[in-house]
């Protein structure tokens, strides 16, 4: 073997060697071949086969492709008998890849009309991208608790073993809704409503990602779906139409509630706020966004991320065991929401200070020409520390 | 040895390199005219490469003899580039003094011309065989030559093919465009049948076909789109329209035929034996339609009543403002404040209309917001906007 073979051979080894061990990931919320719903699971029951049987005609291709390479090298000597037409070999050739096509494209229709299924839907939720977070409502649905609207962002809540309709749209430019683990994508695109089942069967968190480029933060627009029992989920919707009570006093909450009243209130609706005359604080985040809308905040502290579910409130251990409990107690850990002793500062800290500064978004008030002087993301507030203090003491409240 | 061709693409290289640093240092280093010249740039330097490379094709630069012999032998043959880039720099001009598109293809017939009068000047100098330089050129170019004449000639037919059926009234069109089809269908059977007809007859036949198709399409643009059409995009397209006496001819009837319709559909009301009922996608009938604050929304309205009725929505109250988009103030000094009313246009029995709604407000805040049919009484249906 020469040597530039033993390092060809060295290199294809290495190669493989990483390859194998990338597979051995423990901490991979995003792995689409571990189905946690019925939706994913046929996906994946037609994804494998049709994996297996690509990589074998793949290895068959690669084989015949080596043995020919090899057997049949110029080593200087005279050229083989050229032959043209071999009927049999050829016809074979043709109906066996398009029999395996045929087949695979059988059970792939089936597959794709199975999940295009609304008819037996339990639960609907509306699922808005904007650039980079994702809104969810949830419509008036008596049935499961839900008396009015709710308007919640980042985790999208929603009971177990239900048909759950996603009716995806967009506000600004085209993103793409995926959970891996509970179903195959879906693109969201501004005036068109297009629909995504979603269902779990046990109760935890599933991570996603946007999956269609849609600017600076693309990276940064992530959901996390939280499957819960559905008495937890009820406990949940009931929490959710709750307004929050106005604080009074001089506490750091309450002042905290003065500079969200202040600064956020603008843009970013929490349900329960009151002007001095007892009328509503309504937010017009269409003055300010150009999606025209901001996350709403009423809830804020009963998730447990924030900035379209990119950082966590939760500290390392906190989070840790919400994400790794047993079906069994999650609900109960993720209905804390964020407590004082698990809240994590730092990421929320550095947002309040300088958002743009954290996430990159178009939010620089010199380059607004192209948006009529509106921002796209979170602007630069300016608040002083103390009002950084006082904002985070009033947000863990939003419960 | 570098070439002419091979200088002429490094001066090229280097002028766009001069212009990009000129053009960033007094502009800005973030303007896409940049990009541009540096993409100029990147280009223009990576063809001097190959060109210096390559010597400038098969040709054994080498070989004194060899080079000198290429451009001596023959005499270049006539071009008709001079003449093409004459009209070019016309349309450049004509286009800066009366339309912008015209400038646009002036300047892109330059760059054609430029690029092919390049090669054909090149090809010509490549050898003293005329023959092999016209292969050599043919090479070269017709991957690029025959995918863009491919898609310019794709363009005249979809332009020609759109401009004759947006001039002619449907029914017309149906019947002109099927005695088209069947004088193709009779010519393709023709050609196919006679497979010795001269070429003159049928590069004859072929020309006579597209002149009259580019000149179909050229009377059906100069005529205009036929009247309906003109009166439908006056009126708006859908259905949404300031409620008022009815002004609309050729409005939608039916407009979840529309592929874009179906997919955009928010949420459905009927009218049905004087009751108005919601229906969402997915969750069946609704007691309340639930939209989403400023995002556009399609609601179906679906009259399966005898007669014709429009949906209203009612989006509470607001500030009145005047043609440039200020607040009126009344006596008080206070904002006038008026009906946020949008409707349909009347519906026929079996007819369905689209209503858009965009509500910058909320129903909490500034309802109850409501569907409803004017001049029915009980036919509403609540909206809420959270």
């Amino acid at each position: 073997m020469t040597h530039a073979l033993r390092r060809l051979r060295g290199a294809a080894l290495t190669g493989a060697g990483l390859l194998v061990l990338a597979s051995c990931a423990k901490d991979a919320p995003q792995d689409f071949f571990q189905p946690a719903g019925p939706n994913a699971q046929k996906i994946d029951n037609l994804q494998k086969p049709v994996f297996y049987t690509a990589g074998v005609v793949g290895l068959i291709v690669i084989a015949a492709v080596m043995y020919s390479v090899v057997k049949y090298r110029d080593r200087g000597q005279p050229l083989p008998e050229q032959t043209h037409g071999k009927p049999a070999l050829e016809i074979g050739l043709t109906i066996l890849p398009a029999l395996i096509l045929a087949v695979i494209g059988t059970f792939t229709a089936r597959t794709i009309f199975d999940l295009a299924k609304e008819g037996d839907t339990e639960m609907v939720i509306n699922v808005t991208g904007q650039q980079w977070w994702w809104e969810y409502d949830y419509p008036v649905q008596t049935g499961y608790g839900i008396a009015k609207p709710i308007i919640t962002s980042g985790q999208i809540v929603f009971p177990v073993d239900t048909k759950v309709l996603l009716r995806v749209t967009s506000r600004d430019v085209i993103h793409s809704y995926w959970i891996p683990k509970l179903n195959g994508k879906k693109d969201a695109v501004p005036g068109r409503v297009h629909t995504l089942r979603l269902e779990a069967t046990q109760p935890g968190i599933y991570a996603g990602q946007c999956t269609e480029f849609c600017g600076l933060s693309h990276a940064n627009m992530r959901m996390e779906a939280i499957a819960l029992t559905k008495a937890d989920f009820a406990a949940w919707a009931a929490r959710q139409q709750q307004p929050q009570p106005m604080l009074t006093g001089d506490s750091p909450a309450a002042l905290g509630q003065g500079v969200y009243i202040a600064q956020c209130a603008r843009c970013h609706q929490l349900d329960g706020l009151t002007r001095p005359d007892g009328t509503p604080i309504i937010s017009a985040p269409e003055d300010n966004v150009w999606s025209g809308a901001a996350p709403n905040m009423t809830h804020f502290a009963s998730r447990n991320t924030f900035a379209g579910a990119t950082w966590d409130l939760l500290t390392p251990q906190c989070r840790a065991d919400v994400w790794h409990s047993d079906p069994g107690s999650f609900g109960a850990k993720y209905l804390k929401g964020v407590t004082p002793e698990c809240l994590q500062q730092n990421d929320l800290r550095e947002w309040l200070r300088n958002a743009p500064g954290k996430k990159p978004m178009y939010a620089d008030p010199t380059k607004l020409e192209e948006t009529g002087g509106l921002y796209r993301g979170m602007p630069y507030l300016g608040l002083t520390e103390d009002d950084i203090d006082s904002l985070i003491a009033y947000l863990v409240t939003l419960k | 040895m570098v070439r002419n061709g091979s200088k002429l693409l490094i001066g090229l290289s280097v002028a766009a390199l001069v212009s990009l640093v000129v053009y960033g240092a007094t502009q800005s280093w973030g303007a896409m005219g940049v990009v541009g010249l540096a993409g100029a740039l990147v280009a223009f330097a990576v063809l001097a490469v190959l060109t210096v490379e390559s010597g400038e094709g098969d040709v054994d630069v080498t070989s004194p003899a060899a080079a000198s012999a290429a451009a001596t032998t023959q005499a270049p043959g006539s071009s008709l580039w001079p003449l093409a880039g004459a009209v070019a720099a016309g349309l450049v001009v004509v286009g800066l003094i009366t339309h912008q598109a015209i400038f646009i293809l002036g300047v892109g017939a330059l760059l054609a011309v430029f690029v092919e009068w390049l090669m054909q000047a090149w090809a010509e100098r490549a050898s003293a065989d005329r023959g092999y330089n016209v292969e050599v050129r043919r090479r070269l170019m017709y991957p690029l030559e025959l995918p863009i004449a491919a898609a310019l000639g794709l363009g005249v037919v979809i332009w020609s093919f759109s401009r004759i059926m947006l001039a002619l009234d449907k029914s017309t069109g149906a019947i002109v465009f099927i005695l088209a089809a069947a004088v193709i269908l009779l010519v393709g059977f023709l050609f196919a049948a006679r497979p010795k007809l001269g070429r003159t007859l049928v590069a004859g036949l072929c020309t006579v076909g597209a002149v009259g198709m580019v000149a179909a399409g050229i009377a059906g643009a100069s005529s205009g789109e036929r009247a309906d059409l003109i009166a439908a995009y006056e009126e708006g397209h859908y259905t949404t329209k300031k409620c008022g006496p009815e002004r609309a001819k050729y409005f939608d009837k039916h407009a979840l035929r529309h592929v874009s319709m179906k997919s955009a559909v928010a949420g459905r009301v009927i009218l049905e034996n004087g009751r108005l009922r919601g229906e969402m996608l997915g969750i069946g009938e609704q007691s309340v339609i639930t939209i989403a604050r400023m995002n556009p929304s399609d609601i179906l309205f679906d009259n399966r009543d005898p007669g014709e009725y429009r949906l209203a929505v009612s989006l509470g109250k607001a500030p009145r403002t005047d043609a440039e988009g200020n607040v009126v103030n009344g006596p008080d000094g206070e904002p006038l404040l008026e009906d946020v009313i949008d409707c349909t246009q009347l519906m026929g029995e079996g007819n369905q209309g689209m209503l858009t709604i965009t509500s910058r407000r909320t129903s909490t805040a500034h309802g109850p917001f409501k569907l409803y049919i004017p001049g029915v009484p009980g036919a509403e249906i609540e909206l809420v906007v959270p």
